[in-house]
């Protein structure tokens, strides 16, 4: 399935991209997403998404067509769905 | 909520030009008190404007002595003021601004022991803090009090703002739980954004002082100043929000 992805933040950063499109294997929910993501753009969008046990850090705002996610990551994604990724920032 | 005097009519007199503001709505300005967490690159710019629009009452919280690396940013500061106390800079300079308006300056930063009773004077407060444990304590605080929360934060070229009121919007800790992995003290800034961070920020709080417009609450505002762009993001409560889960 095409999962729509929206980078903001440190995330946009890491990933080099403000959005892009990822193909998913059916059934992923938003850990392995986040995963696939960060098969493509490396350790530091990794380290930055999710924790060492693969799950979601709470340091991100992950919101799916809008809608904020319930944290850990074990939300289903369905075909043409669009995930937004935002982390934390606190520099005044 | 203060009359006002013949002074504040002429010093007032272009924004009380804008519909729905007013006399009314500088009335309620003048009767308005409001802290500020940090005033260096964000809480700078944003007391000051807060000033000039004529606030009643600020109490701000900031510590340290002022650095030259500092001076990027922090328009309360001077150059000849490096190595004193940045909070008598803060103070001297709002009061020349606004010598009606009345400033209670806190030599210290917001913290678990200190955030009750800075929230408990004022009707307001604006966090423009760069620690994250800073900006959980004073949620936690504004959450418990009941007292509507303006969150500024900014990273490089990038800033977000939101306006958090209990028991209606999602609190800070909805967003985020935690700091991200590797966050340092020092972050890279120019001036301006910040001062775009504190300008949007010092709206939210004139708007919900007033009843002016309607703020960023359920909404996250994104800006991005490499693109230009700007983006309000739909945020929501979490039910089992640690801080404000319960909260109504
Ligand atoms: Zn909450």
């Amino acid at each position: 399935m095409n999962i729509a992805f929206k980078y903001f933040a440190q995330v946009r950063q890491a990933a080099g991209a403000e959005s892009e499109q990822i193909e998913l294997p059916d059934g992923a929910n938003l850990a392995d997403a986040l995963a696939g993501a960060a098969a493509r753009h490396g350790p530091d969008f990794r380290k930055l998404v999710l924790d060492e046990f693969g799950v979601v850090r709470p340091s991100m705002l992950v919101l799916v067509n809008g809608v904020p996610a319930a944290r850990g990551g074990l939300r289903k994604l369905a075909e043409g769905d669009e995930v937004t990724l935002l982390s934390a920032v606190s520099g005044g | 909520m203060g009359k006002l005097t013949p002074e504040e009519r002429a010093v007032y007199e272009w924004q009380m030009w804008v519909p729905g503001f007013g006399e009314a709505g500088q009335e309620k300005l003048k009767g308005a008190s409001a802290l500020v967490s940090r005033c260096g690159g964000l809480g700078g710019p944003l007391a000051q404007s807060l000033a000039a629009a004529g606030i009643g009452r600020l109490v701000i919280a900031h510590d340290g002595d002022l650095k030259p690396s500092d001076l990027n940013r922090q328009i309360l500061q001077t150059a000849d003021w490096v190595g004193k106390p940045r909070i008598q800079s803060i103070v001297r300079r709002l009061k020349e601004l606004n010598p009606r308006m009345e400033v209670e300056g806190v030599g210290e930063n917001v913290s678990e022991e200190n955030a009750g009773r800075l929230v408990g004077e004022v009707d307001i407060v604006f966090d423009c803090a760069p620690l994250f444990a800073e900006r959980f304590a004073m949620n936690r605080e504004c959450v418990r009090q009941k007292k509507p929360l303006v969150e500024a934060a900014m990273f490089s070229l990038e800033g977000q703002v939101t306006t958090i009121i209990p028991g209606k919007t999602p609190c800070l800790e909805c967003l985020y739980a935690e700091p991200p992995p590797q966050w340092k003290r020092e972050f890279p800034v120019i001036g301006a954004v910040s001062a775009l961070a504190a300008q949007i920020a010092a709206m939210e709080g004139i708007k919900l002082i007033t009843g002016l417009g309607k703020p960023l609450a359920g909404e996250l505002l994104y800006y991005d100043t490499a693109s230009m762009t700007f983006q309000k993001i739909p945020v929501a409560r979490r039910p089992d929000c640690p801080v404000c889960g319960g909260a109504s």
